[in-house]
């Protein structure tokens, strides 16, 4: 506190020349703001230069209570301080940005290993895999995969099957956009690796349980809204993994990406969130084991331009032609875990229930009648109930895995 | 609503529609006390005449009875005339507040029940003049609230007390506080510049009424910045920068004028710095540096040379 000359308070001291002392009313409505501007001004004047009044005044004040406000600015004395304030503030948003900076590059990693990369990098349709070895790989004990692990086809505008996911990997459209396909390294690397292997320990629990719940849902989409809760905790998880099970048309990886970007509701028509969450949990914790055991769990399935069904074992680096019919023309699959169904002119059906090593031909018949239309559509969410969709705006279903077939116009 | 002057002074004359409708509420609150109509508009009349100058407008006029505190002016005015269940109403409302705010300004529970029940006696008008009973209550005008107005009624009687006190303190509590032979209230040994003390008082006269009470409060009466804060609804930061701000602009100011009545810029300063108090502390450590100094140096060595 800047002092005042001693003049000043000796010259103040001596003009004390006060006059009438005002009344308690004056005095109460002084303390109390009551008074209007004049008045104010008079019992002020008074005050000024009578040290009675004054000694009154400060008694009669009513007993200090701190107001909230006051309270934080006393007892934060620092942030009295304009400067400190806003020192404490930007170190507040420097350590909120370091925090989210954080955040989003373990998510980036987390992401790291994704099949967009595969996508990016599918090969030319005339590099062909070993089909055998992978077919005595695949008939290897997967107990957690063919638990959780379906497939099923969704179709483009086109008519043809281009995207194959898990039945249970009904991605949703969020799910889809997110996993949009990024200029990522194709090959992951072995911290990330320890990483998923960290995650799968993490995620066991929750995928056991998830089991449990999904394993009523698979049935009916009736407990769909008790795991869509969950859906949301793993939602990082689950972009990783829906777009791990995503496939790509042979050659036309780049297309088909464009085709998810532009038309992600076409992508969630091939199901609902709560599935998706689920399986793609699944198939990534299996994904990176078996590709640690040097293994590839997961074939996709696609129909060429040409109209014949095709596979990859490689995550769609390369696509190898199954020899169905070389006459009919396939324009719709449909793929769950081992169990295929394909579709395609002159109501031609197949079906495969040991991920394609045998097929069997099915003629879907109503009253008598066969299904004689093109097949341009196949939905099944579990291996009994299916629907097709025909060039005839007809709708075929299924509830027995094709042996009884109902037919609606 | 036309001003009605009498004397000089205003009364409540016509009679606002606000005021006739918070009169009749009023009524309907108090009709327990017994207050005719006729009895408040006597008492605003009073009021208006006491407080409100004859070149009051009409607006400021209906401002002033607006913010009068009706409902307690009635209470009060219904007890100073003795109406049972006024007190009965006071007494629920006011008695304990009485006492705890004795106890507050008192700092002392027997001092506070004595400065309580002084004042208790004095609202219950223990006098009487003319066959009628005098009631404190009957002085208050309802400009702030009745707890307000007795909180301040109680301070008053309490430094009233206390300066009285302080003029009847008995010579052998003086001697034991050390007073006895107390010097009376120092005179500048060398008189000041008048041009200082005239500069001085211009600067005074030149601050707002505010500013110089929060000058004496701080300085003289030697306020904390919280109580000063509290009387003026302010920040005590508030007070604090108006403090140094005064300060400067006084010091400003002074300097200013004397510089124009002719003192050069470092005479100026040297007399606004000039203080009796610190000329004798100079004074006394100059002495007790002289004290240091070897004792009578020549005459030590005239005897030591008459030895020899």
């Amino acid at each position: 506190m800047i002092d005042v000359p001693k003049i000043v308070l000796g010259r103040l001291r001596k003009a004390a020349n006060p006059g009438d002392h005002p009344d308690a009313d004056l005095l109460t409505a002084f303390a109390e703001q009551a008074l209007a501007k004049r008045e104010r001004l008079q019992v002020i004047e008074h005050l000024s230069q009578c040290s009675e009044c004054r000694e009154i005044v400060s008694v009669a004040q009513p007993e200090m209570t701190e107001k909230p406000g006051s309270f934080r600015l006393m007892k934060f004395s620092l942030l009295r301080s304009p400067i400190l304030r806003w020192s404490m503030l930007a170190v507040c948003a420097v350590v909120l940005a370091t925090v989210t900076t954080r955040h989003f590059s373990q998510q980036k990693s987390a992401t790291f290993f994704t099949p967009e990369a595969r996508v990016s990098t599918a090969p030319q349709t005339s590099q062909q895999e070993t089909y055998d070895g992978f077919v005595a790989k695949l008939e290897s004990p997967r107990p957690k995969t063919e638990s959780a692990l379906s497939h099923r086809t969704a179709k483009q505008s086109s008519g043809r099957t281009v995207t194959h996911s898990t039945a249970l990997a009904v991605a949703d459209e969020k799910s889809k956009k997110d996993s949009l396909p990024r200029a990522v390294p194709a090959a992951p690397s072995p911290t990330l690796l320890s990483k998923l292997s960290d995650r799968e320990r993490r995620d066991q629990d929750a995928r056991d349980a998830l089991h449990g719940s999904v394993g009523k849902s698979v049935n009916g989409p009736a407990t769909n809204e008790a795991v869509t809760a969950m859906n949301e905790t793993v939602m990082v998880e689950s972009r990783t993994a829906s777009v791990e099970v995503a496939q790509a048309t042979p050659g036309k990886a780049k297309e088909e990406k464009a085709s998810r970007m532009k038309a992600p509701a076409a992508a969630s028509a091939v199901g609902g969130p709560v599935e998706s969450v689920t399986a793609n949990k699944a198939v990534e914790s299996e994904y990176a084991t078996d590709l640690r055991a040097g293994l590839v769990p997961i074939s996709r399935w696609t129909l060429s331009p040409e109209g014949r069904l095709q596979r990859s074992l490689d995550g769609g680096k390369t696509w190898k032609t199954i020899p169905l019919s070389s006459e009919t023309v396939l324009r719709a699959v449909s793929a769950m875990d081992q169990e295929i169904w394909v579709g395609g002119d002159a109501g031609a059906l197949y079906h495969s229930i040991d991920s394609g090593q045998h097929w069997t031909q099915v003629r879907p018949t109503v009253n008598g009648e066969s299904l004689t239309a093109d097949i341009i559509g196949i939905e099944f969410t579990d291996s009994r109930q299916g629907k097709l969709t025909t060039s005839g705006h007809e709708t075929w279903t299924t509830t027995d895995g094709g042996e009884t077939w109902t037919r609606n116009k | 609503m036309p001003a009605t002057a009498q004397n000089g002074v205003q009364s409540v004359g016509v009679i606002s529609p606000e005021l006739e409708s918070r009169m009749a509420e009023l009524q309907l609150k108090t009709q327990e006390y017994g207050l005719a109509r006729e009895e408040l508009v006597t008492i605003l009349n009073e009021v208006g005449a006491k407080y409100l100058p004859p070149e009051t407008s009409e607006r400021e006029r209906d401002e002033f009875f607006a913010n009068l505190r009706l409902e307690e002016l009635a209470l009060a005015r219904a007890c100073a005339a003795g109406h049972e269940r006024a007190w009965e109403i006071f007494m629920l409302r006011y008695r304990e507040k009485l006492y705890d705010i004795a106890a507050y300004i008192a700092k002392e529970s027997s001092a506070a029940r004595e400065l309580a029940d002084s004042l208790y006696a004095d609202l219950f008008g223990t006098s009487t003049r003319e066959g009628k009973r005098i009631s404190k209550l009957t002085s208050y005008m309802g400009r702030g609230s009745l707890e307000g107005w007795l909180r301040t009624v109680l301070a008053q009687e309490y430094v009233n007390r206390y300066r009285k006190q302080r003029r009847l303190v008995s010579l052998d509590e003086e001697s034991e506080a050390g007073v006895q032979f107390a010097a009376a209230d120092e005179e500048p040994a060398i008189p000041r510049d008048t041009r200082l003390e005239a500069a001085t008082d211009q600067a005074l006269a030149l601050l707002p009424a505010e500013d110089r009470f929060v000058l004496a409060s701080y300085h003289l009466d030697r306020r904390t910045l919280a109580e000063i804060a509290r009387t003026l609804r302010v920040h005590e930061s508030t007070i604090s920068r108006r403090l140094n701000k005064l300060a400067k602009t006084l010091r400003k100011q002074i300097l200013s004028t004397l510089r124009r009545q002719g003192m050069s810029r470092r005479q100026a300063e040297e007399a606004l710095q000039v203080d009796v108090r610190d000329l004798r502390l100079n004074i006394r450590a100059s002495l007790a540096q002289e004290a240091n100094a070897k004792p009578f140096p020549d005459k030590k060595a005239e005897a030591q040379a008459g030895e020899g």
